[in-house]
């Protein structure tokens, strides 16, 4: 363990570009190093863990997604916070799936404070 | 621990939804302990011009305007620091007097200083 800390803001929703993809693999390559990992979903990043999700011809960025915050629980940790104002505004807040929790853009100040580095990948 | 974090504008005010969420995002770095600027660059500039009208007509069709990117930024004035890149805003045709009092011109080069001095760079 390193007791490093890397904050991943993501903004894009899933599939319509490679951007999530890319930060879940950074994600599970940091992890990898032992570096724990907050991701914070803003705009349609929340979409990123919304239940349900089947795409025909993608993999499902869900299940991915929820994957590495369920192993998260362990060291090196990974937690995920859906901005809230951003979840009600798309009518997902309910819909998140296990492990993400419901927060503010609060959280992502106190993370950034609190992270070695903190990245936006849009 | 505080941090110096930079957030950098690429995107005009109203095709989407960056330019106007990443304001509140900067206000609440603030908030949380951390001292935080915004910076407007290419498109981005668009944001800081004076007089922002928004809405697509009828309320009773629309129900409610589309929030001002102007009146987010002024709202915040005294809790985050604003500056947009000089040479941005004179490509777009943008005067001095359009600028929302507050904001500060910088150059390119002391746009590289600062986020070579910030600990943190969050690129919208």
């Amino acid at each position: 363990m390193t007791g490093k800390q890397l904050t991943i803001v993501s903004i894009n929703g899933p599939y319509r570009d490679e951007g999530v993809f890319t930060m879940i693999r950074l994600a599970h390559a940091a992890k990898e190093k032992g570096i724990d990992v907050n991701f914070f979903n803003y705009l349609d990043a929340t979409l990123i863990a919304h239940k349900e999700q089947a795409p025909k011809e993608f993999p499902p960025i869900e299940t991915i997604f929820g994957t590495i915050v369920k192993k998260g629980i362990k060291k090196p940790k990974a937690d995920a916070i859906a901005c809230i104002k951003c979840t009600d505004a798309r009518g997902v807040t309910k819909q998140q799936t296990e492990g993400v929790i419901i927060g503010g853009l609060y959280d992502l100040g106190e993370w950034t404070g609190e992270s070695d580095k903190t990245i936006l990948i849009g | 621990m505080s941090k110096k974090v930079n957030i950098i504008i690429t995107q005009p005010p109203y095709g989407k939804e960056d330019a106007f969420s990443a304001v509140p995002m900067a206000a609440s770095q603030v908030a949380a302990g951390n001292e935080a600027s915004m910076i407007f660059v290419s498109g981005g500039v668009h944001s800081i011009v004076k007089g922002q009208k928004t809405g697509y007509g009828d309320i009773a069709v629309w129900f409610k305007d589309v929030p001002s990117v102007e009146a987010e930024i002024t709202k915040n004035l005294e809790l985050v620091s604003f500056f947009a890149l000089d040479k941005d805003i004179s490509k777009r045709g943008i005067s001095d007097s359009e600028i929302i009092n507050g904001i500060k011109k910088i150059s390119l080069s002391e746009l590289t200083d600062r986020i070579l001095e910030a600990d943190v760079n969050l690129v919208f």
